[in-house]
């Protein structure tokens, strides 16, 4: 229990992140809000919204049509090389979305793919269906020997209980990584800007042409407000679904040889094709033949590149400074909710809603804001970086939270500990390993950041990835490879200290 | 040392009243287990003592002097936690020594007496260890330690041994009785499980419904439990007898001599208290054997539970049982 003021605080932390949607929202509104009718019969509008469910669609049953006999075979065979095979198809789900979207343009001018809604559903599978996978494979995992046991003493065929035991306790895996695909693939907007064409643009793309190119305010947020209401039902429909329970039971894997692993096998070779793919590339020139690896200590030059509007070295800097700032905010807050259990689940129903928002709709939100209000355009960077990593830090930091003891802070009293004491003490040092922990993944996720920071960013406040997309616009794809490979990198390295950082919380391991 | 007194004590929870005018003594030097349901109230009793619930109504008394509005840290107990409650970040040493350095005791003799009270609890070894790297048993020691580092007046206990196999509960049982006698607190034991209560405690205080309705010493309550409510609850059975001549009740050819005239009389014994001869006829439902005899399941006419009881030997399905001890029951 917490004394009646940290309870303030911890209330107002919790209300926080919710209160700045809500604010970012309102000038949206002002502005939208009386030309929603013409939506509904703005023809470029509505393809736009027709081909943003037909790609997030195809991507999400290529994803789970991928993700099921995958997550099957790791669940049910120890094959040599399985978890390497696991590493290496979940690697996609956690690269920055421009790496995927420039990997796969680099895949579509070696004229490997055909532009359009087939590449764009393969990008958006791409990045999911190695999650798709673990979903499958870990709700097998949790059905568990035992289970599947109970039922064969119970007179239950092979039979049945693949279809009573088997099937429904995976079901809630495949629909849940469907639902999240199809989310995810809907607001996503690197990859159907760099892979689309005049006749496949998602809502996402449509949003930000009419604002950036087409300069049209009105019809931007009203497009906006129509992607709100979309994706809060999407979002409605992927919390009903549940999340996956942690299994405890670890299911004993059959060895089995390689040979039923060729599905993983061709999986991983698939999936690492890309990553290789934007690698290789950064290095190297096809059309002159070059090999160049210099080209990444050009990205931190600090002489004025036309390209960009700025020197290289200037996003560089500036998304690490974001990244930084976007972690503190996370730090400070998950500390103050650490005092009051109430405000952790408050916090948490609270801000499971913006985890599917699209986020060009709130930047266009937090853009018109700082127009009207005055905020310095990092500020509105910041703030939306910090409203975009908020729900996953959150899980994070409620998922080591729980396995804490409820009555540390009591203990603590009865020892002889003043209230103050205690917090610095006792909970902050108990709970350290997941604040940092949560404070990375926050670090990761602004890092590779790329569709509000897009809308957001000037020459001036311009990210990593913003760089990387202009490059790729101004055809300087060498460039462009090394900038998204170094966020790959970058990423990737935040995760792994998080990986670190939660592999040290000695006391929270069941 | 200490008397722990609580006077008249209500504390309501959004509407539901967990405490409803507790009064409680716990004499000097006792151990006094609070006996009661899930749900009774009897950890909110426990926290509103420690300092952790304020009460809405009422006081607590240690020794004499009211500590109703002292903070937890300032009240000087010692409590166990149903879940341990261990710092996950700190090592056995640490945590002891964490109650003794918090009440100013410089660090290097805080970790000597942490030293002599791990001894005492035969968790010398462990000093540098995690709690995730202890055995259940273990981290409950731990937990004791902690709590009796700063050598309180008054060690609290709420369900600590609740999750451990029988063997190791008694065997913790037995410490914490030796310790009492080596250290002389006042103890509060909240348990739900009456054969724990009766193990450790020299009194009893049994809740329900957030009173407490019946309190003495062990003896005294387990031999005259007063109510149905807490015979059954210490494992009795109950049965109605009707006044077949004044001054004589009788069930079957039971009969006991009792002075009410109320017609009817409600009596309980415990299950070993009974014999194989004339007196209540039973029906055999489920029989289990233990020891050298048996445990055996019966229903009555006279009873509306079904019964248990312990004999040596099981005479068929339907047989008579003489109860060698009982008491009224109101």
């Amino acid at each position: 229990m917490g004394g009646r003021g940290e309870h303030l605080a911890a209330l107002a932390s919790a209300s926080l992140a919710p209160l700045l949607w809500a604010i970012a929202f309102l000038p949206l509104m002002v502005s939208g809000v009386t030309h929603i009718p013409e939506v509904f019969t703005d023809p470029a509008i509505m393809s736009a919204l027709l081909f943003s469910f037909e790609q997030a669609l195809l991507a999400s049953i290529i994803a789970v049509g991928v993700g099921i006999p995958l997550g099957y075979v790791n669940a049910s065979f120890d094959y040599p090389g399985r978890r390497l095979v696991e590493v290496i198809t979940l690697a996609p789900f956690t690269m920055p979305t421009v790496s995927v979207a420039l990997a796969f343009l680099l895949i579509v001018r070696s004229g490997l793919l055909p532009p359009g809604l087939l590449a764009i559903s393969l990008a958006n599978a791409y990045f999911n269906f190695g999650f798709c996978a673990s979903l499958v494979s870990s709700s097998l995992l949790s059905v568990g020997k035992r289970l599947e046991e109970a039922a064969e003493v119970m007179g239950a065929s092979r039979w049945m209980v693949w279809k009573r035991v088997i099937i429904p306790l995976a079901f809630r895996g495949v629909s849940y990584g469907f639902a999240l695909t199809f989310t995810l693939s809907f607001t996503s907007f690197a990859v159907p800007l760099l892979l689309g064409g005049p006749g496949s643009r998602t809502l996402e793309v449509e949003i930000y042409s009419l604002y950036k190119v087409f300069l049209d305010e009105e019809r931007a947020s009203s497009a906006a407000i129509l992607q709100l209401i979309v994706t809060m039902a999407l979002t409605f429909l992927l919390t009903m679904r549940g999340v996956e329970a942690r299994s405890l039971e670890v299911r004993r894997r059959r060895s089995a040889r390689a040979g039923v692993a060729l599905l993983p096998y061709a999986l991983t070779l698939i999936s690492s094709y890309p990553m290789a793919y934007l690698v290789i590339r950064s290095l190297y020139n096809p059309f002159t033949g070059e090999f160049n690896p210099w080209v990444y200590l050009r990205l931190l030059s600090p002489s004025y590149d036309p390209a960009i509007g700025v020197s290289p070295l200037r996003p560089l800097l500036n998304s690490i400074y974001y990244a930084v700032m976007t972690s503190l905010i996370v730090l400070t807050i998950s500390s103050v909710l650490l005092l009051s259990r109430r405000a952790m689940r408050l916090a948490s129903s609270l801000s499971i809603l913006p985890l599917g928002t699209s986020p060009i709709t709130l930047a266009l939100g937090l853009l018109l804001l700082s127009y009207r209000v005055g905020i310095p355009g990092w500020v509105a960077i910041v703030l939306s970086h910090f409203l975009i990593a908020f729900p996953f830090s959150l899980k994070v930091l409620e998922s080591g939270v729980a396995g804490l003891s409820p009555h540390l802070m009591d203990a603590a009293e009865t020892l002889g500990l003043s209230r103050l004491d205690t917090i610095f003490k006792v909970v902050l040092p108990a709970a350290m390993p997941t604040v940092l922990s949560s404070a990375f993944y926050s670090l990761a996720i602004s890092l590779s950041e790329t569709s509000a920071s897009t809308l957001l960013a000037t020459p001036e406040t311009m990210t990593l990835t913003v760089a990387a997309l202009r490059y790729s616009g101004a055809r300087r794809f060498q460039l462009a490879s090394a900038a998204s490979v170094l966020v790959m990198g970058l990423t990737w390295l935040f995760l792994w200290v998080k990986g670190r950082v939660e592999s040290r919380l000695r006391w929270v391991r069941e | 040392m200490a008397e722990i007194r609580v006077v008249d004590v209500r504390k309501r929870f959004q509407g539901t009243k967990a405490l409803d005018g507790v009064d409680l003594t716990a004499p000097d030097g006792m151990i006094t287990a609070v006996l009661g349901p899930s749900g009774s109230g009897k950890t909110t009793l426990l926290r509103v003592i420690a300092g952790l619930e304020t009460p809405d109504e009422g006081r607590v008394y240690f020794d004499g002097v009211d500590v109703t509005d002292a903070p937890a840290s300032e009240r000087g107990v010692g409590m166990v936690f149903q879940d341990l409650a261990l710092f996950p970040h700190m090592t056995v040493l640490e945590n002891v020594s964490f109650g003794l350095e918090a009440r100013g005791m410089p660090r290097g003799e805080a970790k000597e007496r942490a030293r002599e009270v791990l001894e005492m609890l035969r968790l010398e070894g462990l000093e540098d260890r995690y709690p995730h790297q202890l055995s259940g048993g273990q981290q409950q020691r731990v937990a004791i330690a902690r709590a009796l580092a700063p050598d309180p007046r008054i060690l609290l206990l709420d369900e600590p041994f609740g999750s451990l196999d029988a063997k190791l509960r008694e065997e913790l049982l037995w410490e914490v009785r030796r310790l009492r006698e080596e250290n002389g607190f006042t103890a509060i034991h909240v348990t739900h499980d009456q054969s724990e209560a009766m193990a450790i405690a020299d009194r009893l205080a049994v809740m329900n419904e957030g009173r407490i309705v019946r309190e003495g010493g062990v003896e005294e309550v387990v031999s005259d439990p007063r109510t149905v409510f807490v015979a059954s609850f210490l494992g009795a059975n109950v049965v109605e007898l009707v006044e077949v001549s004044p001054g004589v009740y009788g069930a079957g050819r039971l009969t006991v001599r009792y002075e009410v005239g109320l017609g009817k009389l409600r009596i309980g014994f415990y299950p070993e208290d009974v014999g194989l001869g004339e007196g209540l006829p039973v029906e055999v439902e489920a029989i289990s054997r233990w020891r050298s005899g048996y445990r055996v399941k019966v229903r009555s006419e006279f009873s509306r539970e079904e019964m248990e009881v312990w004999l040596p030997r099981v005479p068929g399905r339907e047989f008579e049982i003489e109860v060698r001890r009982w008491f009224p029951l109101h």
